[in-house]
């Protein structure tokens, strides 16, 4: 993680700590996709719209003027009718605006900064490919939903939700999963950028039914440097960001101990998403964003 | 142990240090959110116990520096008994009081007492140091010094040790030894004094000195070296002939005496029939087997015929197998049976026809006519015609004299002062008024009056005259007649004798009385002779004892009783290591030489018009024969030899009461030099600081190598590792840190 840093300051990409103290989302995304797609040869995401009309049963957030009037007369139930100039691709931005998503080691953006800026830069390319992007913001409770769209309006409307999306408290991964599976389109992108530590399996339950109904799953699994190594010293006392209690301790004597547990678990937890066919990317939040943008884009493309 | 400055003690009192320090410590630790807390909660739920060991251990190890370090500030040391040219300390003066008396030859072990303190002091001579200086007391009695002075040479105290052939039969005198100590210790000039006692510590050696304990004062402290391996509590067994004489047999037979030794147990177990052999002139003479109570003694007592009389030499031998101390099983014995009672026979009453004489029985009886060695040598005097010189008689015996000059008188007084005896028998002629002035001082009773019962020839005599009642029988003179046979004494009749005036009971001492309760026998002694008063005639003028059987051994007896030939001389026994007196008997000579048991030979020179006695100690147990050199002839005195015997303390082996000792230690310590120095520089001082520091070092490294942080660790390993040797052609090789930036 140190090396890919390093890498970052050699190639004059924007280092994580600076990105979040330049201006608007709008601009911070725009720079992240700009200096990742002057990295591309091509466009990754290019020629792969599906052309077919469907309806969608309305959510907060849809168009109203595209709802079916006669369908409603005859169901009793609101449906959005679907456009082919419009699904090129829908993707699902899932941002975890949990309590530990707060946390930041010293000099570095917090994860949530971190999700939001990302979250931003996907959304920033994808509406500028012309596709559309939804939002889901959620801790403990689903947050903010904002359906997908592919207007320039609608990224104003994303970027905002994006930067009022921070609350804290606890994660239920598998409800916010669960509720987009049930308002989102199948066959959609899934954007998932958490820190994952709800270790509950019905976080990762949910996301296989989400793949079942034919998602394609990607995972941002956000770590901080210091959660990695644990690098305090000193008698300290730890408290948790989500009500788990505090342990005194000096990290010096479990340091080991812990770097076994938590790595134990990240490897769990690639292991599982690999058997389930979900995209994995473990993401330090002291990586340069355009290096993270770029290498999903790289990587994603080849896989495509 | 002892500290050299305890108050550094109270620094002990931050021990509670390092728990106050983890308290605010934990108080102090910082707060810090951190996400993935799941994890160290179960990564310190895993390490709980070996995390709280290590902070447990941590805890004691800081626990301990804190308790070790003030600890060694004190200067901690220990008193030791040896060793001390290991130890610096000042040049010390060093009296080795070594107990060489008779008790010190108690096996223990196979070894003797005496053994195990000379290795122990030769052993303690070895390490002491080049400048200190030694000097060497014995313990006996008197206390000798072999090496008198302090001095460096140690090897003058080696030799005298060495030189000694064991313990000596004499007794113990631990004060006086230590007495002896102190001076030596005035003479020197070392501020530094110690006074090592290698004794058996037993009861004796400290009870029967002379010594009070106040004159050890300025002693100072004192070592004692207990070499007896008991313990207080138990008292070891020892068996010992503690006592020994002779005296006429019981039975009265001419030439037989009764030899009688007095055996001791000083076990608290009962000892049954151990053999006591006599021996008589080197010659096996009986055994006996006796039985001891513990803790008790008994007298054996062997009854001997030795018909011709003169010197012999006897011996009594215990018959113990491994005995613990060999010499106190044997007793010696010097008899002098040859001494003939010579006798004044002083006739108040002397008649032509003999057997009306007064002395016509009395001279027959002492003396039969025949060969008789244990008779009496009379020499007969009227009392008109006296002028024999009282001081050639043993005995003079008044019989009815009516009267002395005054002289004679003094003469006589004077004669029983130095020993003699006189015996007064009562008759007509005895008037009680001229008496009672004359021999005022040496009358056991003031005379009364006659008693008269009946005239001999009266011939209801047998019916009116009284007879002899109760007798003394536990008396010499009538010990004879408590055997069968000796009720005849009572049979006599007695028709007069005189009557005495009562006095107050003490030195006099009736023997015998009449049937009718009158004195017949009274004795007292004057200055250190006897004087005797028969109440009634010793012919058949007032009684018919002279024609009774009972009328020879009585008075042979009783003159030789008089004469104090009867027993064992006072003179005739000695102890070993105590002075006694050889009482030349006015025979000036020019050298008396003394003969010990072992062939030595003493030679005493009085002076030409010197004392009529000489002074001398024996030194060992046995038989010891004088020859006087007189008029350039010398000629061996039989009736001078003696013989010697341990002292009977000496074969106690009870140990000394703790507060006897102590209060002479506690004497010994008083008016000692003030020098703090002094007190304990006898001792070995072992420090015991560095050994404290080394171990808080331990604790400290251990306590380090808990505490480092791994990171603290990973850093140094790497400083270290950093460093290489790099060779350059041309250049030498050399350590060099390869680390960029690195200083070399």
């Amino acid at each position: 993680m140190r090396r890919e840093e390093d890498n970052a300051r050699s190639t004059g990409l924007v280092d994580p700590g600076l990105l979040t103290s330049l201006g608007s989302l709008r601009v911070r995304a725009k720079q992240v996709v700009e200096g990742a797609i002057a990295g591309l040869h091509r466009s990754a995401l290019t020629g792969v719209s599906v052309e077919f009309t469907e309806y969608k049963e309305y959510s907060a957030g849809d168009d109203i003027r595209h709802i079916d009037w006669k369908s409603f007369a005859r169901t009793d139930r609101y449906f959005v009718k679907q456009f082919e100039d419009e699904t090129n691709l829908r993707a699902y931005l899932l941002i975890d605006c949990s309590g530990s998503m707060l946390y930041g080691s010293e000099g570095g953006p917090t994860k949530h900064t971190y999700a939001a800026h990302l979250a931003a830069a996907l959304a920033y390319l994808f509406v500028h490919q012309g596709d559309a992007v939804g939002l889901l913001t959620f801790s403990k409770e689903p947050g903010g939903y904002l359906p997908p769209g592919s207007r320039q309006s609608h990224l104003e409307d994303l970027f905002s939700l994006l930067e009022n999306s921070a609350s804290g408290g606890g994660t239920d991964l598998s409800a916010a999963l669960m509720t987009l599976a049930e308002r989102a389109r199948p066959r959609s992108l899934a954007f998932l950028l958490s820190d994952l530590l709800d270790t509950s399996p019905a976080a990762m339950n949910a996301a296989k039914v989400l793949r079942q109904r034919r998602f394609e799953v990607i995972l941002f699994h956000l770590v901080d440097p210091a959660e990695l190594t644990l690098p305090f010293e000193g008698l300290t006392l730890f408290t948790g960001l989500e009500g788990e209690g505090g342990l005194v301790v000096d990290p010096d004597d479990i340091r080991d101990q812990y770097k076994k547990e938590i790595q134990g678990y990240f490897a769990s937890v690639e292991r599982e998403c690999h058997h389930s066919d979900i995209e994995y990317r473990r993401v330090s939040t002291a990586m340069p964003m355009e290096s993270v943008l770029l290498d999903f884009l790289f990587w994603h493309g080849r896989k495509r | 142990m002892s500290l050299l400055h305890p108050m550094l003690l109270l620094g002990m009192l931050l021990v509670g240090l390092p728990i106050v320090i983890h308290l605010i410590h934990r108080k102090r630790a910082v707060r810090r959110p951190f996400p993935p807390i799941e994890f160290l909660l179960r990564s310190n739920k895993r390490l709980a116990r070996r995390l709280k060991v290590k902070q447990l251990l941590l805890l004691l190890f800081r626990v301990a520096l804190f308790l070790l370090l003030p600890f060694a500030l004190t200067q901690p040391f220990l008193l030791g008994q040896a060793g001390n040219q290991t130890e610096s300390r000042y040049p010390l003066a060093v009296v080795f009081v070594l107990d060489d008396s008779a008790s010190m030859a108690r096996l223990i072990d196979g070894a003797t007492l005496f053994e195990r303190a000379r290795h122990r002091l030769l052993t303690d001579l070895s390490e002491l140091k080049s400048q200190d200086q030694t000097a060497l007391v014995l313990a006996h009695s008197p206390p000798s010094a072999p090496v008198d002075r302090l001095q460096q040479d140690h090897r003058r105290v080696r030799a005298a040790l060495e030189a000694l052939t064991g313990p000596t039969p004499l007794s113990t005198d631990l004060p006086a030894a230590l007495a002896l100590a102190r001076d030596i210790h005035a003479l020197s000039d070392l501020p530094a004094r110690r006074t090592v006692l290698l004794t058996d510590n037993a009861h004796h050696g400290w009870s029967d000195s002379a010594i009070p304990p106040e004159e050890l004062a300025g002693l100072g402290e004192v070592e004692i070296i207990d070499l007896s391996g008991q313990d207080r509590e138990q008292t070891p067994s020892n068996v010992a002939i503690v006592d020994g004489g002779y005296r006429d047999a019981r039975s009265g037979g001419e030439g037989s005496y009764d030899l009688w030794a007095r055996i001791r147990n000083h076990g608290d177990r009962s000892i049954d029939g151990i053999g006591l052999d006599l021996w008589l002139d080197e010659a096996p003479a009986g055994r006996l087997l006796v039985d001891l109570p513990p803790g008790g003694e008994t007298v054996a007592e062997f009854s001997v015929g030795i018909p011709n009389g003169g010197l012999h030499r006897a011996r009594f031998q215990l018959v113990e197998p491994d005995p613990p101390l060999e010499q106190d099983n044997r007793y010696f014995l010097t008899l002098h049976l040859d001494r003939q009672v010579t006798a004044l026979l002083v006739n108040g009453d002397p008649r032509q026809i003999p057997y009306r004489d007064e002395l016509y029985y009395l001279e027959r009886a002492l003396s039969t006519g025949l060969e008789d060695p244990s008779g009496v040598s009379s020499t007969v005097v009227g009392w008109e015609g006296l002028n024999h010189p009282f001081t050639d008689f043993d005995v003079v015996v008044l019989a009815n004299v009516p009267a002395l000059p005054r002289g004679q008188v003094a003469q006589l007084a004077q004669f029983i002062r130095e020993g003699g005896g006189l015996l007064l028998t009562m008759g007509d002629r005895v008037r009680p008024e001229v008496y009672n002035a004359l021999f005022a001082d040496l009358l056991p009773k003031p005379l009364r009056s006659l008693r008269q019962l009946c005239q001999r020839r009266d011939p209801d005599a047998g019916l009116l005259a009284t007879r002899l009642g109760r007798i003394d029988t536990s008396h010499p003179v009538f010990q004879v007649f408590d055997l069968p046979g000796g009720e005849s004494l009572q049979s006599i009749n007695v028709c007069s004798y005189l009557l005495l005036e009562p006095s107050a009971a003490g030195a006099v001492q009736t023997l015998a009385y009449y049937g009718d309760g009158g004195p017949a026998l009274v004795e007292h002694e004057v200055g250190t002779g006897r004087v005797a008063l028969w109440t009634t005639t010793v012919d058949r003028d007032w009684t018919d004892l002279p024609i009774r059987t009972a009328y020879l051994p009585m008075m042979r007896r009783l003159v030789r009783h008089l004469a104090r030939r009867g027993s064992i001389e006072s003179d005739s026994q000695a102890v070993v290591g105590q002075w006694r007196t050889i009482n030349l008997e006015a025979q000036n000579p020019e050298r008396v030489s003394i003969t010990d048991p072992a062939g030595g030979r003493h030679v005493l020179a009085p002076e030409a018009q010197g004392p009529t006695s000489l002074r001398f100690v024996p030194p060992l147990a046995g038989h010891y024969q004088i020859s006087l050199l007189i008029a350039g002839v010398e000629r061996q005195f039989e009736e001078l030899m003696f013989s010697a015997n341990l002292d009977p303390a000496e074969t106690d082996p009870s140990l000394a009461e703790s507060e006897l000792v102590r209060s002479f230690l506690a004497a010994a310590a008083t008016g000692a030099p003030d020098d703090p120095g002094v007190s304990s520089l006898p001792q070995r001082r072992i420090s015991l600081w560095p050994a404290v520091l080394l171990l808080f070092a331990l604790v400290l490294c251990l306590e380090l190598a808990m505490a480092i942080r791994r990171r603290q660790y990973v850093r140094i390993r790497e400083w270290l590792g950093s460093w290489r040797w790099v060779s350059r052609p041309g250049h030498r090789t050399r350590l060099r840190h390869t680390k960029p930036g690195g200083r070399i």
